[in-house]
Order: C-alpha cells, then structure tokens, then sequence
C-alpha cells in the first residue's frame, strides 16, 4: 500500500537552533504512528509542520499525492488534538464538538445530529450543554477528541493526548483512544514522550531526537532490536557496553566475551551491547531447568549486590562487578545488599547493536 | 507586647473592633460630605423647593454640556481603542526586543497626574509649543503651523495618552492568557483568519473590551484636569461646570445638584464594570501565562513583515506618548535665548510679578508634607481595614470590601465639593484647616491601599508559619520571620501608592487648597492661567519635577510588581 502522508527533507530552525534536521517520514493509511521523543527532540514541531502551524524552512509534505506546500492549516482537513485540548472557552461542548462542521457550512440540524453522535463515540452523551469549565480532565480530553473527529478529518494529529492528565486516568483513557481512532478508522499521528503509552497505542513508532528520526518500527521489533545506543537508553535500557564483534557472532565487552543469539555483525565492528534487566539469573540461589541451561551463555558473572528494592513483581538488583561496573537486573528474588552473588545471562536477553 | 501582636494577628477575637477606624473615618469623610451634597440640591432653600434647580435643567446650556460630557468620552474612548488595540495585539501575541521596557513606558502615562498631561500637551500643541517653535520657522511661516489650544483636537488627543495604557494592559493582559493553542485549534477546524476573529477572538474578547471600554469612558467622562486646562472657555465637562459653579460663580445648589448628577452616572458605570467583571472573571491582575514545560513549542521567529509591523507600532507608539513629555522637558529648559535653568533657578524665588504671596519651591514642600500625612493615615487605617476584612467571612467582607472601594467609584471634584460645603460650618468647621487635603486625599487612596496590603495580609501562607513553628520558633519569632517580612513590604507598597497619589491629585486639591498654600498641581494650573513667559516656564519646570516624582513612584512599583493592582 502506497503512504499516505510522506514527508521528505523537512528542516525547521528557530533562530541558532536546529529543530528539524532533514526529516523522511511516510505514514501509511489507518494506521497509528506515534513519534516518540524527548522534550525538544523536534517531534511537536514536526507535527504543527504537517499540520501547517509552521512552515518548514525546507522540504515538503504531501498529503494523498497532493503537495501541501502553501495550503493553509484551515484547508487542510487535519484535525489536530492539542496538549491542553484548547477548548473554546466560551462554547458549551456541544458547540465546541460542532465547531469544525459549522466552520464547513452545514446546516444546523446535520451540525447537530453529527456532534450528538460524536459525543456518544467518546462517551459523553447527556453532557451537551455543558460549560467546557466545569469538565474535568478525562471529559475535556474527550470533548476535545470528539471535536477533532467530527469534521471526518482526513488525518488525526495527537500532540500528547495525555500529558495534561494523572497516572490512572492515563492508563484508562489510553484504551479508550485507542479504541475510538480504531473504530473510526482515522489516520494517526500522534506525539508522546512515554514510551508505555507509544508501545501501547501505535502500529509503528518513530524515535526521535535532536530533530531527526532514529529508528522507525513496530512497537515489538523497536523493543527487541532498538537501533542505536540513544533509542535504546531513551527506551529506559541501562546496560549498555561498547565492545568489538568477533568472528562467531559474539563481542567482546568489558564484562568479558558475550555470546547472545548469532547477529550479522562483521569481525572488528564496533559494538553495544545491551542486557536487557531481565537477562540474569542468580547461580548459587536458583535452581535451573536443563532447558534453562542450554539458553544460558559464558561467562557467569560475579560481583556484589549495591542495591536491592522490592518492586512487588520482582526485585530491583544493582550488581557491581568485579571490573566495578554496575548491571541493573530485575530478579525474582535478590541477596542482601552487600552480599556477593553469581549471575548468568539468557543469550536471547542480550542484543549486539 | 510584640507577643500578643503576634497572637493578636494570627487569631483575631473581635475582628469588629478593627472596622472603627475606617468606619469612622468614611463616615466623617465619605458619606457626611454626600449626604450634604444630596441635602444642598434638594433642600436648599426650605423644603423641597426646587426652583433653582428647575431654572438649571431647563438652561440650555445644561443638556448641551451632558451632551458634550458623553460624546467627547464616548469619542475619547473609540480613538484609544482603535489606538492601543494593535499594541495591546503586539504585546500579547509576539515576543521583542524590550518589550517588557516599552510595557512600563507606555504605562507611564496613566500614572501621570492630569495636570502634567495637560500641560505636556500645551506644551507641545500650543501656538508657543514645541511643534510650533520647531517647524514654523523650519518651513518659513510667520504664524503658528497648528493651533490646537482649545480645541476638541488637544482634549481628545490628551484623554487618548491617558487612557492608552488601560487598554494596552486589560485587554492584552487578558489575551496574553488565552492559550494560542485555542487559536490554532480553530485553524485546524477549519477557520479561515476572518472566520477566527468573528467566531473566536472577538467573542472570547468581548467581556475585556467592555469593561475596558467602560473604564476608559468613566474616566473621561470624568475628566476635570484635562479639561480645565486645555478646554478654555468653550468645553465643559460636568466636573468642570461644578467647578464653576462652585468656586466662580458661588452657585452651591447647582454645583450640588450636578455632583449628584455626576454622582449617579459614575456609580452606575461602575456598577456595569463590577458586573461584568464578576460575571467573566476577568483577572483584575493579568498572570503571565504559565510557562510550558514538556512538549513546549520554541516562540516562532517573527517573520521580516511582522518585525516591521512591532517596529512601527513602538516607533509610533512612542513618539505619541514620548512627545507631549519631551515638550514639557524642552519648555522647561528653554529660557529667552537658549537652554538654561532660569525657570528651575525662579522656583526657589519670590518673585514680585508672581502671582504667589510664597515662592513655589514652597508649595513643593506643602504638598511632600501633605502626601506624607495623607500616606501615613491611609496606611494607618488601611491596616486595620485589611485586617478586619482577611479576619471575617461571608457577609461582612461582601458588604464591607465594597463600601472601602466606594471613594474609588467617586470623582475627585464631587468629593472636594462635598469637602467645602461639609466642613465650613460647625460642627465641623475646617475650612481653615490644613488637615482638610489630607483627608481627601487619603480618602483617595484609601481603596488603593486596601487593595495592596489585602493581598499579603490574606496571602500569608499558614505553610510557612507551620514550616517556621517545626523548627522549632516561638510564636513570636514565627511572626517576626514569616509575617512582617511580607506584611511589611506590601505597607511600603501601598504607603508609595498613596504618597504618588497625593503628590498628582488635582481635582480636589483644586476645591480645598487655601490660596497662600496650593499643592504642586493646583500652583500649576495658576502658573498656566497667567499670562508671560516666566509664568509658563515655571509651569513647565514644576510639572517637570512632579512628573520626575511620579514616575519614580511608578518605576518602583512596577519593578516591585504591584503597579497592577487595581486594574493595571
């Protein structure tokens, strides 16, 4: 399937400062992509460029094979969800949801019956005459979702859809948004800075930093097989090893010669090695299946635990190595702190990149 | 006694006890001076004997003056919108070079006192003026190029310098916290620029021009300074017609009933004003919008056109504003032949052809002395007004807040016309009194100071008191670190608040002020209703050194931050 919405070469800059550094993106239709990202990594920026907030100081994007190069925001029939879902302060939420199709001329009765029923899509009917001021957190986002979808714009843009709401709701409405752009069937663009809420909702994710996209994949492959060592450090992975590929698909590291499942890397590359925390295996504590052996790779690793925090499903286990430096694992069971400990690593936990 | 101060601040047993003074105050100088002014129009001569006052209403020259009152305030007030709304659109909507600086100096015109404007404006728009002294002779004419003195040209163009910074701060203050996103979001709904002002800006907007707008009108359609100075004989306001009325023609009963008259108009504007204010919530102190953290988009670099557009709205902005001050500087400095100091040099003397038995270094200091005294009993019952007012609740604070505001809803002269015919008579016969000034002026400057010490006296957060009570200080040592320090300052605030107040007042220093003892602005207007250069020069050199005065009171609360207390 041909993409949609393809961006190419997009440079943006405010003043000294390069927000956007020659950008390709292609976005296929009915699907959710998310751009995932630090603070100032460049990925609302990019977002009000697609949705012509600002113009790209190079570069194009094309919407449906049409360039969109000098069509104002107000003609390009995106609809874009803002962070804190600017609701019109004076307009009751029926009004603030018909907005769009008012702003397209039709008639009051079709401006009606289509907010109803995109205020019963997002679960607020009944809430029509309400004051946008007196909604809370949950039902302005929803309001606001409802008003971005009722034109049937031809492509969503999210510029995080949750960072205005706390921890529970979060994981509450995130199903929901899910649920409704599936249902509607809308093209998504959609910018986050949690990763849990990126891997959750979207088809494909684009990292990015520094104003460029470093790794565009799915949601499993971006976790198993992150790119580089920033996507993978952005990802929240901690142990993290420079080394060197050697000839049988291993790499030497400072932890000595690790042999994870064989990757196509030439001899003499440089290399990171990254073990995931749910790599290790305590030696001396449990016992391992024979099936559990044969996964496990040389060397085992020795050293001290310097931290241990009981996080419910597992412990937080700081183990400091003999070369003094620190692997955090998530361990079903851990030592006292300051007590020595033996590890093994699963060979499929630990990637060369 | 500290101790029980401490005490006596953080539970206050009879909060009712801290309303007398106030009270009585307002009493003696706010309402008796009312009631006589309501006493006088309607029972001057025997009971209800009006013919007076018939003879008043049906004078032409009475609608005609209502008439102008309303129109030259109603066109006062369309000019400085359609003046300071692109300012007020600038500030709020792009970030520049100096903007904070340029915001302060285009405030500095509504602190000014009347009578600086007004004689900045001559000082520039006259036949004598700088304009005229500058392009007359530059493009070889023999008379004056524009003669604006008494005309509606030079009354409007003043009330539009004055009022500029009203506009420029409500109604941006107001759109510089309206997310931009809500904007954007109407562009991506669909809405064309046209469609975004009709169906978003300008509604959202409108509660903030109102009550702007209605703030603008009120003033000046209570302009007296302005007027007096630059109306000549041709323009009359119903301030200005009470003066006369008063003070020339000794007509009390008409000059009553047109305070009355003056009277209900402002309360019921003000009313409009509180009305719409409560009813939209439009902050009386604008907070900068809330700086954005994650997901903050960097401010788009101005485009080249939009950098031109600033550029001449501050260029022009600032000649406008700029002028009229800079002409009240060179009118001051100039001498016969060349700049000199012979009018700074001629305050200090007692000069023979002056119209003053005392020189006017001499009023200078009658008028410090008298801020002073009116500073020092504003503050001294404004505490005990905040006090009651962040100690009780509900009803009494509804009731009692407003009835403090009151002096603010009622204009300068109808309180220094009621102060002359309140107290020139037992029991209360001050006419000879030098305390008389100020009263008024604390009177003025009573609402001011309650709403710059309100804040603190109610902010003190019991956080820090607790903060201060665990680590282990006594009640008085918590007092000491935690409440005086901030009560303390916002005193001085609004001790400044009242002190530049006073130092500017005209209106009812204008009643009050005994010939042998006029206030800095009443000499000036004396000075500028005399013939001859020195006369002139003078005026100039005083408003000069009042204006120095007023502007140093004004940087300072700005830079503190309280110069937006009531309303700016």
């Amino acid at each position: 399937m041909t993409p949609i919405l393809e961006l190419s070469n997009i440079c943006k800059w405010f003043g000294e400062k390069q927000a956007l550094n020659h950008v390709d993106l292609s976005h296929k239709k009915g699907e959710i992509l998310c751009l995932l990202g630090s603070s100032g990594s460049g990925k609302t920026t990019l977002l009000r460029v697609i949705a012509g907030l600002e113009t790209p100081d190079a570069g194009r994007v094309c919407f449906d094979g049409q360039p969109m190069t000098g069509v104002k925001t107000w003609r390009r029939r995106f609809g874009m969800m803002f962070q804190e879902f600017a609701l019109f302060p004076h307009k009751n939420v029926l009004e603030n949801v018909g907005f769009g199709l008012k702003m397209e001329g039709k008639s009051h009765g079709a401006i009606q019956r289509r907010a109803k029923e995109m205020l019963a899509l997002v679960g607020l009917d009944g809430f029509e005459k309400r004051d946008v001021a007196s909604l809370s957190g949950g039902e302005r986002q929803r309001a606001a979702l409802a008003r971005s979808l009722a034109p049937n714009p031809r492509l969503l843009l999210l510029d995080e859809p949750m960072g205005a709401l706390d921890r529970t709701l979060r994981e509450r409405l995130m199903i929901d948004l899910k649920e409704i752009i599936k249902t509607v069937g809308t093209t998504t663009l959609f910018v986050t800075h949690d990763q849990g809420e990126a891997f959750a909702i979207s088809d494909r994710i684009a990292v990015m930093g520094q104003g460029e996209i470093k790794q565009n994949q799915t949601p499993e492959n971006l976790y198993r097989r992150p790119a580089s060592e920033s996507v993978a450090r952005f990802l929240g992975f901690k142990n993290i090893f420079p080394g060197v590929a050697d000839q049988d698909g291993g790499a030497k590291t400072e932890l000595g010669r690790l042999s994870p499942l064989p990757e196509k890397k030439r001899p003499g590359q440089d290399i990171m090695a990254l073990i995931r925390p749910e790599a290790g295996r305590w030696m001396d504590h449990e016992t391992l299946t024979l099936d559990e052996k044969s996964r496990f790779m040389e060397p085992v690793i020795s050293g001290r635990v310097t931290q241990r925090l009981f996080r419910g499903t597992h412990y937080q286990t700081c183990l400091e190595t003999e070369q003094g430096t620190c692997l955090h694992l998530d361990m079903a069971s851990a030592p006292q702190v300051g007590e020595s400990a033996r590890v093994a690593l699963l060979r499929d936990q630990v990637v060369l990149i | 006694m500290a101790a029980s101060m401490a005490t006596g601040f953080k539970r206050l047993k009879y909060p009712i006890l801290f309303l007398i003074p106030p009270l009585l105050f307002l009493g003696t100088f706010y309402f008796y001076p009312l009631i006589k002014i309501v006493h006088l129009s309607f029972f001057s001569q025997g009971p209800w004997n009006s013919a007076s006052l018939k003879t008043l209403f049906a004078a032409p020259f009475f609608l005609k003056m209502i008439w102008f009152t309303t129109w030259q305030a109603a066109v006062s007030t369309l000019l400085t919108f359609m003046f300071a709304l692109p300012g007020a659109f600038i500030f709020a909507r792009y970030d520049f070079f100096g903007k904070s600086f340029f915001r302060s100096l285009f405030t500095l015109p509504f602190v000014l006192p009347t009578v600086v404007v007004a004689a900045g404006f001559d000082a520039l728009l006259a036949p004598q003026g700088l304009i005229n002294g500058v392009l007359a002779p530059g493009l070889g004419l023999s008379g004056p190029l524009i003669n604006l003195e008494g005309s509606i040209w030079i009354i409007l163009a003043a009330h539009v310098f004055y009022n500029y910074a009203i506009v420029l701060r409500l109604t941006g203050g107001f759109l510089e916290n309206i997310e931009p996103e809500i904007f954007e979001a109407a562009q991506t709904l669909g809405a064309s620029p046209l469609k975004l002002f009709a169906s978003i800006v300008f509604p959202i907007l409108k509660p903030v021009l109102a009550a702007s707008g209605l703030l603008v009108f009120i003033f000046c359609f209570s302009s007296f300074g302005v007027i007096l100075l630059l109306g000549g004989t041709r323009f009359a306001t119903i301030e200005v017609e009470i003066y006369r009325q008063a003070v020339h023609i000794f007509n009390l009963p008409a000059a009553a009933a047109l305070s009355l008259i003056q009277i209900g108009f402002t309360f019921g504007i003000m009313w409009l004003y509180a009305r719409i204010q409560r009813r939209h919530s439009i902050p009386l102190n604008p907070k900068p919008r809330l700086s954005r953290g994650q997901g903050h988009v960097p401010t788009t670099q101005n485009t080249t056109g939009e950098r031109a557009m600033i550029a001449g709205h501050l260029i022009l902005t600032s000649i406008f504003l700029g002028a009229p001050l800079l002409a009240l500087l060179v009118g001051s400095f100039s001498g016969g032949d060349g700049p000199s100091f012979d009018f700074y040099r001629a305050l200090g003397e007692n000069r023979v052809d002056s119209v003053f038995f005392a020189p006017p270094l001499e009023s200078m200091v009658i008028s410090v002395k008298f801020a002073l005294a009116a500073t020092v009993m504003a503050v001294g019952l404004g505490i005990p007004g905040a006090l009651f007012l962040s100690r009780t609740r509900g009803f009494l604070t509804a009731f009692f807040d407003p009835i403090f505001m009151l002096p603010l809803s009622t204009s300068a002269v109808t309180l220094g016309f009621g102060f002359i015919i309140a107290f020139d008579r037992p029991p209360l016969n001050l006419r000879n009194s030098a305390a008389l000034i100020p009263a008024v002026h604390c009177l003025v400057a009573f609402p001011f100071v309650i709403r710059a010490l309100l804040p603190a006296i109610r902010g003190v957060p019991n956080i820090l008191r607790d903060a201060a009570a665990a680590l282990g200080a006594p009640p008085l040592a918590t007092w000491r670190a935690v409440d005086l320090p901030i009560i303390r300052r916002a005193v001085f605030t609004a001790a400044v608040f009242a002190f530049t107040i006073s130092m500017g007042e005209f209106g009812a220093a204008s009643f009050i002020a005994r010939p042998g003892a006029p206030t800095i602005p009443v000499a000036i207007y004396r000075f500028l209703g005399q013939p001859g250069a020195m006369n002139y020069g003078q005026a100039m050199a005083m408003s000069c050194a009042l204006m120095a005065a007023t502007a140093a009171g004004f940087i300072f609360l700005d830079k503190t931050g309280s110069s937006r207390i009531g309303g700016l």
